[in-house]
């Protein structure tokens, strides 16, 4: 049955006592993100022998968590009308539990993965760059630029107005020729480092080295204030792989392979 | 602690963990470190990290997380 979620302490002390007990999970969430979506009533839940689904909905699609024990399987889930999203992050170098058949035999497929990567502020040769931040003018332009460029169940795009308050943060920085929207890169804080969001690059610039030159303005814009730069890419990407790579990012082990379940 | 320092280097190959005090505090570690640890330390120590026991100090270093194991040990 499923259920809808009201008291918020009740979830978080639920939670911790699940990760106390070791069971399975891809709910990674702090006490206060755990709070605002009970709060905003975006969660609900369907428990049975095992283990307990937690739905978030989002425009057009659900987001899927699960608590399971040791040694249960995923169950079949109930139908809810829009595509089911399972996004997990795990270590590459571990046997995966509930493994991605166990997922398949309930009607998950493979959607895509992504994987970590890393770059101590200690190993970068830095360069000097007169760097650009986007202006609250290109928030349409770079808005739109975003929404053709990234896949649109588990790239955590932002609304507009997060895209404006982190333009106002001086988080965007922009590639421009005549006065014309090459690329963007969005990045945000993360305790002692910085973390790329989101980069991409208009279609007819690509191949010319502009995502290349923003990753270097990043370095440039965060240098006195990041010890490492993160991000997480796309498996299927080899372009973007190799550009990080030969910037000497390395992978942390972490892997995040989002499934699928359409109706 | 052999067993633990294992753990924690296939978990985060990339954290100093004999040096780093702060593992939590200085933000080395993040909730998914923490979760899959404690998942780590069930299964490895055949323990229950209680609820209240899953608190930053309790993972800020090496010598922290084997006390705290220790501990549950002894429970």
């Amino acid at each position: 049955m499923i259920k809808k979620m009201i008291d918020g302490q009740a979830f978080w002390q639920e939670i911790i006592n699940r990760i106390s007990k070791g069971e399975r999970t891809n709910f990674f969430f702090s006490e206060e993100e755990a709070l605002f979506f009970v709060g905003n009533k975006k969660i609900s839940r369907v428990d049975f022998t095992g283990g307990v689904y937690f739905f978030i909905e989002e425009e057009s699609f659900y987001r899927l968590y699960y608590f399971l024990e040791k040694g249960k399987i995923p169950e079949v889930l109930p139908e809810y009308g829009k595509p089911m999203i399972l996004e997990e992050v795990l270590l590459a170098a571990k046997e995966r539990v509930p493994s991605e058949d166990s997922w398949q035999r309930i009607g998950f497929k493979p959607y895509l993965q992504r994987k970590r990567m890393y770059l101590a502020s200690k190993n970068i040769t830095f360069e000097e760059r007169k760097v650009t931040f986007a202006s609250e003018e290109m928030l349409e332009e770079i808005f739109q630029l975003m929404q053709d460029s990234f896949e649109p169940y588990s790239s955590a795009l932002p609304t507009k107005e997060e895209l404006l308050l982190d333009i106002q943060k001086q988080n965007v920085l922009i590639s421009c020729k005549d006065q014309k929207l090459l690329g963007f890169l969005h990045f945000g804080d993360i305790k002692q480092g910085s973390m790329l969001w989101h980069i991409a690059v208009m279609p007819q610039a690509r191949g010319l080295g502009i995502g290349e030159g923003l990753v270097k303005d990043w370095f440039t814009a965060q240098r006195d204030i990041a010890k490492k730069f993160l991000l997480w890419v796309r498996t299927d990407n080899p372009p973007a792989l190799q550009m990080y790579e030969k910037l000497g990012f390395l992978p942390d082990g972490r892997v995040a392979p989002v499934m699928i379940k359409t109706t | 602690m052999e067993t633990l320092m294992k753990i924690l280097v296939e978990l985060r190959p990339d954290v100093d963990f004999e040096e780093n005090k702060e593992l939590v505090d200085s933000g080395e570690l993040d909730s998914f470190d923490i979760v899959s640890l404690v998942g780590e330390l069930c299964d490895a120590y055949d323990i229950e990290v209680g609820a209240e026991d899953i608190v930053p100090e309790n993972f800020n270093s090496v010598e922290a997380i084997m006390a705290l194991v220790e501990r549950l040990q002894e429970d």
